[in-house]
C-alpha cells in the first residue's frame, strides 16, 4: 500500500474520505433518531396520562 | 470580581455602549491585522473565553441559557464569522491586486468541476450532519412553552421575536409609528433601492474592501451597530417593565426608573424662554418642525456642496445623490435620537398630539 489513496484530477474533494463522512454521519443519525424517539416516549407525563 | 462585574454592568447600559461600539467599530475596521487567520482565530479566543467566564454569573447564564435566547448566542458568533470572513477575503483581494495578481475569486472561476457527485454528494453529508445536529437540539433544550394564554396576565417583559427586537428596541425612541411603520418601511425601501443608488460595478463577484470602503463601512455601520446590536440589547438587556439590565444584574422586576423625558417644545418654550406653551400646535412645534425640514430638506443640499459629498453628488447624478442622501439621513436619525434622549432626556422633536404626529 502506497499511503491515502490520491484524489482524482477530476474531482474536488476525496471520495474514499467522503464516504466515511457520509458513513459516521448516517451513524450519527439513526442513532439521534432513536434517542429521539425514546425521549419522545419516556416523557415523565406520558405514563400519567395512560393512567 | 463583583467591581469587574459592576464596572461591565455599567459600561453596557446603552449610551455608554453604543458609544463603545461606535468606536470598536472604528478601530476594527481600521486595523488590518484583524482579518487575518492569526487576527479572525485570536477575536474568536478572546470572545469564547469572555463569553466562557461569564457564564459563571447566575445572572448572565440564565439569561444567555434560555432556550429563547440560544439561537441569538449562536447568532452573534456567526455573524462575527461571517464578518471576518468577508473582510479577510476582501483584504486578501485589495492585497492582490495591488501586486498585479487576479482576484481569488477569479482564478478559482477556472477551476471547475461537476455538480454530481463533487456538489450533491457533500451537500447531502452536510443535510444529515444538520438533521443531526438539530435532533440533539431538540432534545437538550425543550421548546420554551408556557402555560395556556391568560388575557389578564400579560408576559413581563413582553418581548417581540427576536429578529423584531430590533424594531422593539427603535421603541423606546420613537413613536410607535415612526418605529413601527416608517422607519421598517424605509429600511425595506432603501435595501430595494441600494442596486438603483449605487451603480458601481466595483466589488460585483468578487470580495474587496479598499475599492468599495465607504459603502461598507456604511452598510456594516447600518447593519451591526443599528440593527445587530438593538437585537442583542433587546434580547439579552431588556427585562422586566422593558428596564435595562446589565449582563450580571439581576432582572428585578420592581426596578423603578423614573422617566423624566421631555419634548423639545417644552425645553425651548418653557426652559429657555419661560414662557408658557403655546396652545396653537403649529407654534408651539415651530422649532420642531423647522429643525426636521431643514434636516431633511436643507442638509442634502447643503451636504452635495461639500468636499467629501461632492464627488458622489457628481458621480451619482443629483436624482440618485438626493434619494441616497436622504435614507442615509433617516438612517443617522436613529442614533441622533437615541443621543439626544441620553443627553437631553428629549421625547420628542415634534410632538402633536393632535395629528399623533411624532418625531
Amino acid at each position: 500500500m502506497t499511503g491515502r489513496p490520491q484524489k482524482k484530477p477530476d474531482r474536488h474533494f476525496e471520495f474514499s474520505r467522503l464516504n466515511l463522512w457520509f458513513g459516521v454521519s448516517a451513524l450519527a443519525l439513526l442513532v439521534v433518531t432513536v434517542w429521539m424517539v425514546m425521549a419522545d416516549y419516556s416523557k415523565p407525563w406520558k405514563r400519567l396520562q395512560k393512567k | 470580581m463583583e467591581a469587574i462585574r459592576n464596572l461591565i454592568n455599567f459600561f453596557s447600559y446603552p449610551q455608554w455602549s453604543f458609544t463603545l461600539s461606535l468606536v470598536v467599530f472604528g478601530v476594527m475596521l481600521w486595523s488590518r491585522k484583524l482579518w487575518t487567520k492569526k487576527g479572525g482565530l485570536l477575536m474568536l479566543v478572546v470572545v469564547t473565553a469572555l463569553f466562557c467566564v461569564s457564564l459563571l454569573d447566575p445572572n448572565f447564564r440564565q439569561v444567555v441559557a434560555k432556550p429563547d435566547n440560544v439561537p441569538i448566542v449562536m447568532m452573534v458568533f456567526i455573524v462575527g464569522y461571517f464578518l471576518w470572513l468577508s473582510l479577510y477575503k476582501g483584504f486578501r483581494n485589495d492585497e492582490l491586486t495591488a501586486a498585479g495578481e487576479p482576484t481569488f475569486e477569479k482564478s478559482e472561476a477556472e477551476d471547475k468541476i461537476f455538480t454530481w457527485p463533487d456538489l450533491v454528494f457533500s451537500e447531502f453529508i452536510c443535510m444529515v450532519i444538520l438533521t443531526v445536529v438539530l435532533v440533539i437540539w431538540s432534545i437538550a433544550l425543550q421548546a420554551p412553552l408556557e402555560e395556556p394564554a391568560n388575557p389578564s396576565v400579560a408576559p413581563n417583559p413582553s418581548k417581540a421575536p427576536w429578529y423584531f427586537l430590533g424594531l422593539q428596541e427603535m421603541l423606546v425612541y420613537f413613536d410607535p409609528w415612526m418605529a413601527g411603520v416608517v422607519l421598517p418601511g424605509l429600511i425595506i425601501v432603501g435595501l430595494m433601492a441600494i442596486p438603483y443608488i449605487d451603480t458601481n460595478p466595483k466589488g460585483n463577484g468578487y470580495f474587496t474592501f479598499r475599492e468599495r470602503k465607504t459603502e461598507i463601512v456604511l452598510f456594516l455601520f447600518g447593519f451591526l451597530v443599528l440593527w445587530c446590536q438593538l437585537i442583542v440589547i433587546g434580547t439579552f438587556l431588556r427585562g422586566p417593565n422593558w428596564n435595562f439590565f446589565g449582563p450580571f444584574e439581576f432582572w428585578d422586576i420592581t426596578k423603578i426608573e423614573p422617566l423624566v423625558n421631555v419634548d423639545l417644545s417644552e425645553i425651548i418654550w418653557i426652559k429657555l424662554l419661560h414662557v408658557g406653551l403655546p396652545s396653537h400646535w403649529f407654534v408651539r412645534e415651530i422649532f420642531g418642525i423647522v429643525l426636521l425640514v431643514a434636516y431633511l430638506f436643507v442638509l442634502p443640499v447643503a451636504l452635495s456642496k461639500t468636499r467629501f459629498f461632492k464627488k458622489y453628488y457628481e458621480k451619482m447624478g443629483p436624482a440618485r445623490f438626493y434619494v441616497g442622501i436622504s435614507l442615509f439621513l433617516v438612517m443617522m436619525l436613529l442614533p441622533i435620537k437615541m443621543y439626544f434622549r441620553w443627553l437631553f432626556n428629549l421625547k420628542y422633536f415634534i410632538h402633536i398630539q393632535e395629528f399623533f404626529f411624532n418625531v
